[in-house]
């Protein structure tokens, strides 16, 4: 049931390759890539502030370190402007394409650092004792749904950060993915599913 | 019922972010709450880790290195063009040259005409050169060098007519000795003076000579050297000298040094100035003694003898006799077509089945020939130097 027929109502980029006129694109988007193209500064810079905020939620709800998070929305930027300049830029959504270039920065990090484990300095950890009682627990409750988090599929990590840390629509977060709406139905609800299971198991730890 | 369950979610979901609870989000949905309940309270704790805010130092941060990077590409930009020609720099240069060469025809064909001393002779020079590289053949490129050695020999007869002074460098044989006056190639050279080999310079020898142009018509040599004698020096075939010889000849032929020597002029020259073209040289003989024989040269009763292309019918040796069957060449040289040695005087006539009339009259006039050999030659060679004179 994941591969549904799209609805003609589905936006989803796949459907857009090919039939890519100026009137489907926002034109701030087109705009913007002509900037990048052209590499002019303050029609980049403009992108920047329109898009960095998204990014950086993105990388930070799926890694618990803010300079870590920092860095990567900001070479997910640089890497738009290589590849627009190298002809491989996004063709349709830029935000689409700096999204989807973030998940794959987080997720090749995420995957050196399980290669290399090494326990990153966590904000909460930090002096456990001189945080107040609820703000503890509501600490040790975030720990246990990152570490749940953490052991998601890809794919359901996306999802999740899309719908709940940057809290777009099933329709915006379909697109976003490339995906139909009922593909994402089922993929939230199993991504939800097994971040439930991840926190359960690690309360009874 | 997958279907129905992860539509309810959908629902749910939006409700919760309408405000509603866990509780009254579900009740929509009383089959499903069981199995919903935990993924909406999951759904809950996946909000819990949604960042409220992006630092406005990282912001700015990642703002800067973006705009550094758009620089350093706008800067790369204007540097690969200069790359693009360093990169393609040895392309560029073999086009230029291509453009040089092709295109530069029209300043070659310019030079075709320069002077030593002249602005445009180096490339004139440099062009030859040039051309000799894409000759493969050996045979292709021996002629080219001789004409390009030929068109040395036009440019110092142009030099000495002009009455210039220049340095000026040519090979060719020695047709006459004369103390310090020689005659190389049919030009007058004076040795005074010059560095010359340890040998003397005898008729015959092949030789390299440097010198400088003189405004009296004659060549002051400041070096002579040997060549060695199988070197293919250059048959000099100027159409226009050999016409103008032609055109001399005929009014010469009275000459008056030559009066006394009508005869053998008559009969053994008719004669080399009037070969007007080269396929239409005139057969001169020659009926004499090797007195020396190196490679392809002879000195046949002290005139030189190229026999490199020549037919040679018995064994010749220094000191027989033979008869040679040839034709001068406008620098003096006489080239051998066949050469037959001669036994004897009488023996001669065992071969009039082959050379019938032309026997006949060698054989009557043997003894003239014979005797009168060196006067005829110089007499011819003579003839060719005023005529030289005479042009210039």
């Amino acid at each position: 049931m994941l591969y549904l027929p799209r609805p003609p109502e589905d936006l989803c980029t796949e459907f857009l390759i090919g039939n890519v006129t100026p009137t489907m694109l926002e034109f701030t988007e087109s705009a913007a890539l002509d900037g990048l193209r052209e590499l002019d500064s303050r029609t980049i810079g403009e992108l920047y502030d329109r898009y960095h905020p998204d990014v950086y939620r993105y990388v930070r709800y799926r890694l618990n370190d803010e300079a870590l998070a920092e860095d990567i929305a900001s070479e997910v930027f640089v890497r738009l402007l290589e590849a627009v300049q190298g002809k491989r830029g996004p063709r349709t959504s830029v935000k689409a394409w700096l999204l989807g270039t973030a998940s794959h920065i987080v997720t090749d990090h995420l995957r050196r650092s399980y290669r290399r484990p090494t326990q990153a300095l966590d904000e909460n950890m930090l002096d456990p004792l001189a945080l107040h009682p609820e703000d503890f627990e509501h600490r040790e409750q975030q720990q246990r749904v990152r570490g749940a988090l953490k052991n998601l599929t890809d794919e359901q990590q996306h999802v999740l950060a899309l719908r709940f840390g940057e809290g777009y629509s099933l329709e915006e977060t379909a697109s976003l993915m490339n995906k139909n709406v009922n593909a994402v139905k089922a993929l939230q609800f199993r991504a939800l599913a097994a971040l439930q299971r991840g926190i359960g198991e690690a309360s009874h730890d | 019922m997958t279907d129905k369950l992860f539509d309810a979610l959908e629902t749910c979901l939006q409700a919760l972010e309408q405000g509603e609870d866990v509780e009254t989000a579900l009740r929509r949905y009383p089959d499903l709450a069981k199995d919903l309940r935990p993924i909406l309270e999951a759904s809950l704790h996946a909000r819990t880790l949604a960042a409220t805010e992006v630092p406005a130092e990282a912001q700015r941060r990642g703002r800067a290195r973006l705009l550094q990077r758009v620089a350093e590409l706008r800067e790369a930009q204007r540097a690969p063009r200069r790359s693009f020609l360093f990169t393609f720099r040895p392309l560029a240069v073999a086009l230029m040259l291509v453009i040089f060469f092709l295109g530069g025809t029209g300043l070659v064909r310019a030079s075709s005409g320069a002077l030593p001393g002249d602005n445009l002779y180096p490339v004139k020079r440099g062009w030859e050169e040039f051309s000799l590289l894409f000759v493969a053949d050996e045979v292709e490129r021996e002629g080219l060098e001789l004409e390009h050695e030929n068109e040395r020999f036009e440019e110092i007869r142009e030099l000495l007519a002009r009455g210039r002074t220049e340095k000026v460098s040519f090979s060719g044989y020695v047709v006459a000795v004369n103390g310090n006056q020689l005659n190389v190639g049919g030009l007058p050279v004076n040795t005074a003076g010059a560095a010359l080999p340890d040998q003397p310079v005898m008729v015959g020898a092949a030789v390299m000579v440097t010198g400088v142009t003189q405004p009296d018509g004659t060549i002051q040599a400041t070096q002579l050297t040997f060549l060695p004698p199988d070197v293919v020096l250059p048959t000099v075939e100027p159409e226009e000298f050999e016409q103008e010889d032609s055109e001399d000849s005929s009014e010469e032929a009275p000459h008056p040094e030559s009066d006394d020597q009508s005869e053998p002029d008559s009969q053994s020259t008719p004669d080399a100035p009037e070969s007007d073209d080269d396929d239409q040289r005139e057969t001169d003989y020659v009926i004499g003694d090797i007195e020396m024989m190196q490679g392809a040269l002879w000195l046949v009763n002290g005139r030189p003898v190229d026999v490199s292309t020549a037919e040679i019918i018995g064994i010749p040796a220094v000191g027989v006799t033979v008869r040679i069957e040839g034709y001068y060449t406008s620098d003096g040289r006489f080239v051998a077509t066949r050469i037959e040695v001669v036994e004897d005087d009488s023996g001669s006539g065992g071969n009039d089945d082959q050379n019938n009339n032309d026997n006949e009259n060698d054989n009557s006039n043997d003894d003239d020939s014979n005797s009168n050999d060196d006067d005829h030659n110089d007499n011819s060679n003579d003839n060719k130097n005023d005529n030289d004179n005479d042009d210039d």
